[in-house]
């Protein structure tokens, strides 16, 4: 168990926030081979982590911490906006198809709180892509470590916006374009199985992404004054984050969606992870604001 | 997480720190097994450098030059004014419940 335990424990290690893992990474490490280790103390690193997570400690000059403090929030949110962005979209679409009982896609109530959702994304985009790209492109500058871990996910999404071309193009041409709904004739094994692989390299991608951007940012170590923006856009995205996330709680609970049904379970757990990211986002963007002046 | 013996807790691992550190400069392991020894607490890796982090970033300990693997950490002056400050609350507190524990004994 002890040696089960141990490599448990190492690998929980990794799970910490990178500025952590860089200032007491190696120390944890050396500790947990000294110490007797059980599962315990697995449960210990992993609550550490979460921990570390949720309130990041950051050590150093005055500069130094406030630069660390808005680096982690920028990352923050960003994680934080692509996880509301997959899982709520992810939630509203398995949720709409089929329509649950009473509720009628494109119309009513169910068209406000679509249409708000939809607006809510397009701000939060616009939002990221206004500070994200300049930022991105003066990361780019910063050296061929920041240029592995982000070009790579770029140039994956650009495959799969390649990818999606037959498909779209093969569906235009049989039933899109006659203005019908598919129906099992209508989509070829090819069409299915190239389908569900861009699915699941689209979802690869967004992920892939997600990390490649954040450990792009830390590793272009830019100063807390060109950080100062992005910190005020990432605290403006939580807005549009809370009010997509507002929306799919109110629709779980309009469609009286319960954890009695395996479904329910699922769709509630990811409602719960979308709300625990908007929290941790405000809370982030919060501290960052409320840095102490004397160090900027 | 702190472990310690028995179901009513006083352990603040920052204060068990802090304690330990009074002693003098140690390494995490060093500070485990002082805790273990003097207070009966077993801090997890965890929950140790989740309380170190803090204590640094409140300047209530600094490391020292050392291996990066083990290295030793120290008490500062605002470090020590603020368990000398929970110290002082904790001795008021004791005396106060061992002198009613001893008035109780002594009116049954």
């Amino acid at each position: 168990m002890s040696t089960a335990a141990r490599r448990l424990a190492q690998g929980a290690l990794a799970t910490y926030p990178p500025s952590f893992r860089a200032r007491y990474g190696a120390e944890q490490a050396a500790l947990v081979e000294d110490l007797d280790v059980s599962l315990r103390t697995v449960l210990d690193v992993l609550l550490g982590s979460g921990c570390a997570w949720l309130r990041p400690a950051f050590v150093g000059e005055p500069t130094q911490r406030l630069r660390q403090r808005r680096q982690a929030t920028v990352s923050t949110v960003w994680v934080s906006w692509c996880s509301v962005f997959v899982g709520s979209s992810a939630l509203l679409r398995l949720l709409e198809d089929p329509p649950p009982g009473g509720f009628q896609p494109g119309r009513g109530g169910w068209l406000v709180l679509h249409d708000t959702v939809t607006t809510a994304v397009v701000v939060g985009w616009v939002l990221v892509l206004a500070v994200g790209v300049p930022l991105g492109v003066a990361a780019l500058r910063r050296g061929p470590n920041v240029r592995r871990a982000v070009l790579p996910p770029v140039v994956a999404l650009v495959g799969c916006a390649v990818l999606l071309v037959p498909l779209f193009a093969y569906a235009q041409a049989h039933w899109v374009g006659a203005g019908r709904t598919a129906t099992a004739a209508d989509v070829p094994l090819w069409w299915a199985l190239l389908g569900v692989c861009w699915v699941v390299a689209l979802g690869a991608t967004a992920a892939w992404g997600t990390v490649g951007f954040a450990r792009g940012l830390r590793m272009a170590t830019f100063s807390a004054e060109r950080l100062r923006v992005p910190t005020l856009a990432a605290a403006a995205l939580v807005v549009p984050m809370a009010v997509v996330v507002a929306i799919d709680l109110s629709v779980l609970v309009g469609t009286g969606t319960s954890v009695a049904s395996p479904f329910g379970v699922a769709a509630w757990t990811v409602a719960a992870v979308l709300v625990a990211a908007v929290v941790v986002s405000a809370t982030s963007s919060v501290r960052a604001a409320a840095a102490p002046t004397a160090a900027r | 997480m702190a472990r310690s013996s028995g179901a009513v807790r006083w352990a603040d691992p920052g204060l068990l720190i802090l304690g330990s550190l009074a002693e003098g400069a140690k390494h995490g392991y060093a500070i485990v097994g002082d805790v273990e020894r003097t207070a009966d607490v077993t801090l997890g890796p965890g929950t140790l450098y989740g309380a170190l982090a803090r204590l640094e970033e409140h300047g209530y300990v600094e490391p020292l030059p050392g291996d990066d693997r083990r290295r030793p950490y120290q008490l500062t002056a605002k470090g020590a004014a603020a368990l000398s400050d929970q110290l002082a609350v904790m001795a008021r507190f004791a005396r106060t419940g061992q002198r009613r524990l001893q008035a109780r004994q002594a009116g049954a």
